[in-house]
């Protein structure tokens, strides 16, 4: 597999890598299969891997066709976002990526851009986390309770969570969720449905660790190597160092 | 003047502005071979197309709010755009971007402005060069293949695509992808074969073709990857080419496949 720009129009112009400086990039229009490796490379450089184990069915193309996908191949589906026609990966609850990373504990920002599909009311279902595979020790995450969608951070003894009260997103919602986490370890979480007002929920500081838990690696549509499995058609989760950037995180790249 | 972006980040984000923009749209230097056909009319386009390097310079007026922190200023700016393979966009092309090496880094000297004018705006011409030769859309297309022509929705300029395959598939059996024009007229086909001792397609495994990197790999349904280069049986590889279709018209060339389930993902590109 290799998605854009390398390919596009054939010419014999050399193979640029375009990445970006994010701590990470995973777009979904940016997904490429490096063939020395067989790793899937996001758009920040990060080679991870892709699983799921088994069919995904009803996935929308661009002509609101569906077709199923089979156990390894990436579900892309066509969305629009807010009016705007956007290339998805849609993930069921089999689906992960896991890009391994060696991150420090620091000030950033995120963003995790989806297609609600019904993962909200499903307890604990994880969007979003810097985990390893036993989803323990520090780390953070992006789940839901059950009822609203919430953010957590956890210096491997403490937890902190800033859970949304108000805000419901449902099937068929685009659902942008902005995360920041400050040099003091202030949490704060905002979701914007539909490009609409956010809202927004905090939590009180807690001293960022020295490091994550030893093998806490981005995780994408799941908590740990198992544990909390979501759903959603996602199109970004973007990570950028230092204080929050509105303008950085949005943008396209 | 347009507003421009690298990476997404837009110029104005960082309090510059665009003051000029030489040879932006005068669009790439692009040679396409062609075949004449003898007693007919035309030419047949060769699918390759070739273009030198596009060089683009762009002037940017830089605030500066005091002499002694020009050079601090002008190297935050710097860090923002200088850089390799950035993703150019500009205000005149929504949607699109360009992918650049973005080396040049040359500032106007003091001398050649009034002493006054150079502390309150510092004059940057920065140089892009876009290798590529075409801009591409910001988002990719997923389309699902049959037997019906699926209609290949494109830009100005010839574009690939990754094709998926899957459904089983016996050893010795073949597939065939379509290419027509919307005149119904064959321009690509390639015909797949499994071959002899490749155990050919399970239920959940996925044949993946590259039609830019000119790749076929079988995809396992537990991950694993295996070249598969060797069950192109018949056909020459092909692109998805705006010419084959009626852009004004909205009426677009075609991609078919004989039998099983099959999705294409590509990314229209543009001349300009």
């Amino acid at each position: 597999m290799s998605l854009a720009p390398q390919f596009g129009a054939p010419m014999g112009a050399p193979n640029l890598s375009v990445l970006s400086r994010a701590l990470l990039d995973f777009d979904a229009a940016d997904l490429v299969w490096s063939p020395d490796t067989g790793a899937i490379v996001d758009a920040s450089g990060h080679e991870g891997t892709f699983t799921r184990g088994a069919t995904l069915a009803s996935v929308l193309d661009a002509n609101g066709a569906t077709y199923t996908a089979q156990h390894a191949q990436i579900a892309f589906e066509q969305r629009t976002m807010n009016g705007v026609e956007a290339l998805c990966v849609r993930m069921g609850t089999a689906d992960r990526f896991v890009f391994p990373t060696n991150v420090r504990p620091q000030a950033m920002c995120g963003l995790v851009e989806i297609v609600e599909t019904g993962a909200r009311t499903s307890a604990n279902a994880t969007l979003f986390a810097l985990r390893n595979d036993a989803a323990s020790g520090a780390g953070v995450w992006l789940d839901t309770s059950g009822t609203y969608y919430r953010f957590n951070y956890s210096d491997g003894s403490t937890t902190r969570t800033a859970t949304l009260t108000s805000g419901q997103p449902v099937s068929g919602n685009a659902v942008q969720f902005v995360w920041d986490i400050t040099d003091l370890g202030v949490l704060t979480l905002r979701q914007y449905i539909n490009a609409g007002a956010p809202t927004s929920a905090t939590a009180a500081a807690l001293a960022l660790p020295g490091s994550w838990a030893s093998g806490a690696a981005w995780r994408i549509n799941r908590r740990g190597s198992s544990a909390n499995p979501a759903q959603g058609a996602f199109r970004r989760a973007r990570v950028l160092a230092g204080p929050l950037d509105f303008d950085r995180l949005l943008a396209r790249r | 003047m347009n507003t421009f972006s690298f990476d997404g980040l837009a110029i104005e984000a960082l309090g510059v502005t665009a003051r000029s923009a030489s040879d932006w749209l005068t669009g790439p230097t692009v040679e396409r071979g062609g075949t004449p056909l003898l007693g007919r009319h035309g030419i047949v386009p060769s699918t390759a197309r070739r273009g030198a390097v596009r060089r683009m310079v762009l002037g940017l007026t830089v605030p500066v709010p005091s002499l002694a922190a020009r050079a601090t200023t002008l190297r935050a700016v710097r860090d923002a755009i200088i850089g390799g393979a950035r993703r150019v966009r500009s205000a005149d092309a929504p949607g699109r971007f360009i992918v650049c090496d973005v080396r040049g880094w040359e500032v106007e000297p003091i001398a050649q402005r009034s002493f006054t004018e150079q502390t309150r705006a510092a004059v940057v011409n920065v140089a892009l060069y876009d290798h590529f030769g075409v801009s591409f859309a910001d988002e990719p297309r997923v389309l699902v293949l049959s037997t019906t022509p699926t209609a290949l929705r494109l830009g100005t300029a010839v574009s690939t695509g990754i094709v998926y395959l899957s459904g089983t598939w016996a050893e010795g059996a073949s597939r065939t992808l379509t290419y027509r024009s919307n005149a119904g007229i064959t321009y690509g086909e390639m015909t797949l074969t499994a071959p002899t001792g490749s155990g050919g397609l399970g239920t959940n495994d996925v044949l993946e073709i590259d039609l830019h990197r000119q790749y076929i790999t079988k995809v396992a349904s537990s991950g694993a990857r295996t070249d598969a280069a060797a069950w192109r049986a018949s056909g020459a590889w092909f692109g998805f080419d705006p010419a084959d279709g009626d852009a004004l018209a909205d009426r677009w060339p075609t991609l078919a496949l004989s039998t099983g389930a099959g999705v294409v993902i590509y990314r229209e590109a543009f001349e300009e």
